[in-house]
């Protein structure tokens, strides 16, 4: 509470200094004989020159304590002053009560004799002196705060004794100035005493009954507001009915009834103003009640609906609070916690040590901060039951900072608990797992390093993004040259023969395995000794998971040798070659000689055994008569020799021709060229029985005359080993299978013994003597020589003495046969 | 009808001479036969030079001709012939011992006016000759002379 005793207050002072000035005028008044200062209208009772003296001391001592109340001398003049004032007062009341006189009346002026309403001349009226008594008590009292309040009574009864003579003079009213024949109060000491107690009032608005009429409550509010109505409006009132009556305008029943009527009207008016007033107040209130009910409401709500538990305490640790999550967690009920200590209510032990916990609360109200409580702490309820919580503690404070209290929020931490024992639980599994997994990747990786490292046939090198050697195996020590110390940290370009390095081989290659992931190329590698080998390099990009570049994985192999090996055999393939030429070559021109060799058999062999025909014909016309029987043979035989070898010369050059001569590839009737065949070999069938069979034949692709000669061929043979038949059976026919075309020639005749059916087809191979069936042997190896040249086969079937069947095939398709 | 022509047989070989002579004469054709034993000769003989020089005057009904012969072969005696304005006329029977294709071929391919192989046996020999001798020599119209 702050001390309002020594406050200055400007209108005690300004009050103080007017009262004093105004004493001090009247006393100019009297000490320059002033009838207007003293008594300030004529006719009227004067004010006393020792009034004005009380008034003097009573305005000093006021505005002494309204100015400069904290200083110590000043508080002592008012005092004196106030004292003074009260003396004068009492003296003055002596000489009245008990008849006597002190000689203090006329010390300071004279007042002449006959002086208006004045029963001892220059003594002021009783209720004057009274009032400077209760004056000069109040001032006095009211330097100390405890006698405020009876000074401020003291203080009303004055101004009450100089509102009574101001009545009277208003309304003129004689009786009011005096006491009964005493001497009359002067008006302007009447207003003066009013103006001195107001001032005095004035001095502690905030103390003793100024309280109640500077309160912000309703009835200060009141007080102040209507006050100066039923002051000023009654005595305005009764002021216009006096002058109303005096004057004659109506008389006093009239003035009466005026009166009231008027005073009815304003109080009516006055009371409907202020009531609109308080409505208005009220409404606001109520309003601000609504506001401050909702807003308790929801707090409560709010704070029954918060999950976590909340005890509220007062500033000395008693619960006022407890929400219903707090009364689940504690098993207290907020009626039953209500005021009991917080410990009791909120009793907490430590998880580990079983022993009481430090309640936050006792924390808080202690230093006014916020607390947490300690770790594993567990909450032992009314029941016994324990629950692991955690909380905080925080202080309740007023608008001006005051500690009202604490709140103390809590909650159940059984579940957290349990999944942070979960997480650890998992945590540790994970870490294990993690653990293991390290240690199969470092098993793995040394597995690795140690394949990596005992490789000997490959260099293994990593090497950075910037290709710095990394890593270094045993290969790239045998390969290289290097050992691991001297290289690791050297750049890999040095592994390049220089002219590589100046055309920048290095950096382009790992520009193309970075773009491309790998790079494969076989180049010119130098060892350490700066001999070369030649390599065969596979350089890797390395990228992380977010698939950036780490480095590279370079994987070199020394093929040297196999380059070598590759040389060589392309210099062997090429000397193939040139030989495969030459001998084609070579080929080429044997098959010419050869030719020249045919056509010279062809007219050379033929020329002398024409000659030997020729001229045993010859002989035989000129010798007939000269030659005898035996002469006559031999010359047969040596005619038959020689047609047997012309006979031999025609099917070799027939045969030489087949294998040389170019042939077709058109649409061949074969049913054509089987009847061309057959009339062909007409002359053959002279005066023998045969059946010719001719089936259905196809349409083939190949050399018309090359396969008539085939035909004819196939059938003449069929006719020759069909010879010793009565009836000769012929047939010729055709079937598909897979793919090939089989025209088949099958005979009735001596047929042949499976055992030597490899020996058909070839040159020269009988498989008849000559004097059962003539032949060359040349025959079938013609027809073999034909279908293989038409890209077919050919093959027989025979059984002896029942007949024989000769097959060839011929493709389908209308392709080029070799 | 003018006089009869004769025939010129171009061959090397003496035996196939007497042989051919053999046959024509067979026909009684042997007569009218002016021999020439290689290419050259032939030439040298239709267009009257060398040793021909001063031989009477007229072509001859036919050439018999050999194709191989020393100096100049019977087909290069063939494409002189039928290259020549004054020779091509005359009627050129190839007589061979050679059934090569290719032979055939050129011969033909020359213009030759008939193509044939010697038989080996003597009787077919001597009838193809004795043959050839009538239809050319007889039988066939010569062209007109040239003067």
């Amino acid at each position: 509470m702050i001390d309002t005793t020594h406050t200055r207050s400007f209108k005690g002072l300004l009050v103080g200094l007017f009262a004093g000035a105004a004493g001090a005028v009247v006393l100019c008044g009297w000490l320059f004989d002033i009838p207007s200062l003293k008594s300030v209208l004529p006719g009227l009772v004067t004010m006393k020159a020792n009034t004005a003296v009380g008034f003097i001391l009573a305005g000093l001592s006021l505005a002494l304590l309204g100015g400069a109340a904290r200083v110590a001398w000043t508080r002592q003049l008012s005092r004196a002053s106030a004292c003074a004032t009260a003396l004068l007062g009492l003296l003055t009341l002596c000489q009245y009560l008990f008849g006597l006189d002190f000689g203090i009346d006329q010390l300071l002026f004279r007042e002449p004799a006959g002086a208006v309403g004045t029963v001892f001349l220059g003594r002021m009226a009783p209720t004057t002196a009274l009032n400077f008594l209760l004056l000069g008590s109040a001032l006095f009292l009211a330097g100390s705060r405890r006698t405020i309040p009876a000074a401020q009574r003291l203080v009303l009864l004055a101004g009450l004794m100089g509102l009574l003579p101001l009545a009277g003079y208003l309304y003129g009213a004689t009786a009011l100035i005096g006491i009964g024949r005493y001497t009359q109060m002067a008006i302007h000491t009447a207003a003066l005493f009013v103006l001195l107690s107001l001032g005095v009032l004035l001095l502690h608005p905030a103390d003793g009954l100024m309280r109640a009429v500077a309160s912000d409550t309703i009835g200060g509010w009141l007080l102040r507001r209507l006050a100066p109505f039923v002051i000023g409006v009654p005595l305005a009132l009764g002021w216009l009915r006096v002058q109303g009556e005096q004057r004659g305008y109506f008389n006093g029943p009239l003035g009466v009834a005026l009166m009231m009527v008027v005073l009815m009207l304003i109080l009516a008016s006055l009371i409907a103003w202020t009531a609109r007033a308080l409505n208005r107040i009220d409404a606001v209130r109520r309003q601000a009640e609504a506001t401050v009910r909702e807003r308790e409401e929801n707090l409560a709500v709010t704070l029954r609906s918060i999950g976590d538990g909340v005890l509220a305490t007062d500033a000395e640790g008693r619960v006022t609070h407890l929400n219903p999550a707090a009364e689940l967690l504690t098993g207290w009920t907020e009626a039953e916690a209500k005021g009991r200590p917080v410990g009791e209510v909120f009793c907490i032990i430590s998880e580990e040590t079983r022993q009481p916990a430090v309640v936050p609360v006792d924390n808080v109200l202690q230093t006014g901060e916020i607390y947490g409580l300690a770790n594993h702490t567990v909450l032992v309820a009314r029941d016994g039951t324990e629950r692991p919580i955690a909380d905080s503690a925080a202080p309740i404070r007023d608008r001006e900072g005051g500690l009202l209290g604490v709140v103390l929020v809590f909650r159940d931490v059984a579940e957290q608990r349990r999944a942070e024992r979960e997480i650890h639980r998992l945590n540790e599994g994970l870490e294990q797992r993690v653990r293991e997994r390290t240690a199969e990747l470092r098993e793995s990786d040394a597995r690795f390093r140690l394949m990596v490292e005992s490789v000997k046939d490959y260099a293994i090198i990593m090497l950075d993004a910037g290709g710095h050697v990394v890593s270094w195996n045993a290969g790239a020590e045998r390969i290289k040259g290097y050992k691991t110390d001297e290289i690791v940290g050297q750049h890999f370009s040095r592994f390049y023969p220089k002219e590589a390095v100046d055309r920048g081989k290095p950096e382009q290659e790992l520009a193309v395995a970075v773009a491309e992931g790998r790079f494969e190329d076989e180049a010119w590698r130098v060892r350490k000794d700066g001999s070369r080998f030649w390599a065969s390099v596979v350089i890797t990009a390395m990228r992380d998971e977010a698939g950036q570049l780490r480095g590279f994985a370079k994987v070199t192999r020394d093929i040297t040798e196999r380059k070598r090996a590759e040389e060589e055999i392309r210099k062997l393939n090429a000397e193939l070659e040139q030989r495969v030429r030459d001998r084609t070559a070579q080929l080429e021109a044997a098959n010419k000689e050869l030719e020249a060799f045919a056509y010279s058999v062809s007219h050379d062999l033929r020329a002398p055994l024409r000659h030997v025909n020729g001229f045993v014909e010859l002989l035989q016309s000129h010798a007939e008569a000269a030659l005898d029987d035996k002469g006559k043979r031999y010359l047969g035989i040596i005619a038959d020799s020689s047609r047997q070898l012309g006979l031999l010369i025609d099917d070799l050059l027939s045969f030489s021709r087949m294998g040389r001569t170019e042939m077709s590839h058109r649409p061949v009737k074969v049913a054509d060229v089987a009847q061309e065949a057959v009339q062909e070999l007409e002359g053959e069938v002279q005066g023998r029985k045969v059946e010719w069979r001719i089936g259905e034949l196809p349409v083939v692709m190949g050399d018309r005359p090359m396969l008539k000669l085939a035909l004819v061929n196939l059938l003449g043979n069929a006719l020759k080993y069909t010879r010793p038949r009565e009836q000769a059976l012929i047939e010729i026919g055709c079937f598909t299978k897979g793919g090939e075309t089989v025209i088949f020639i099958r005979d009735n005749g001596v047929g042949f013994s499976m055992e030597y059916a490899h020996k058909l087809f070839c040159v020269f191979q009988r498989l008849h003597n000559s004097d059962e069936f003539e032949g060359t042997g040349i025959g079938l190896a013609n027809v073999r020589r034909i279908i293989e040249r038409h890209g077919g086969r050919t093959w027989a079937e025979g059984v002896v003495n029942e007949g024989a069947t000769f097959y060839f095939s011929l493709p389908r398709k209308k392709e080029e046969p070799s | 009808m003018s006089p009869l022509k004769n025939i010129l047989l171009a061959e090397d070989s003496a035996r196939d001479v007497e042989l051919t002579l053999g046959a024509l004469e067979k026909h009684r054709l042997a007569n009218r036969v002016t021999v020439v034993r290689d290419g050259q000769e032939a030439l040298d003989y239709l267009c009257c030079k060398g040793k021909y020089e001063k031989r009477p005057k007229g072509d001859p009904a036919v050439l018999l001709l050999d194709l191989k012969m020393p100096k100049v072969d019977g087909l290069e005696v063939l494409r002189r012939m039928k290259s020549d304005e004054k020779l091509k006329t005359i009627p050129v029977v190839v007589l061979t011992s050679s059934r090569e294709e290719s032979d055939l071929a050129k011969s033909y391919h020359l213009g030759v006016n008939a193509y044939v192989v010697k038989p080996v046996g003597f009787q077919e020999f001597a009838a193809a000759v004795g043959e050839l001798g009538v239809f050319w020599a007889l039988i066939n119209e010569p062209p007109p002379s040239g003067e």
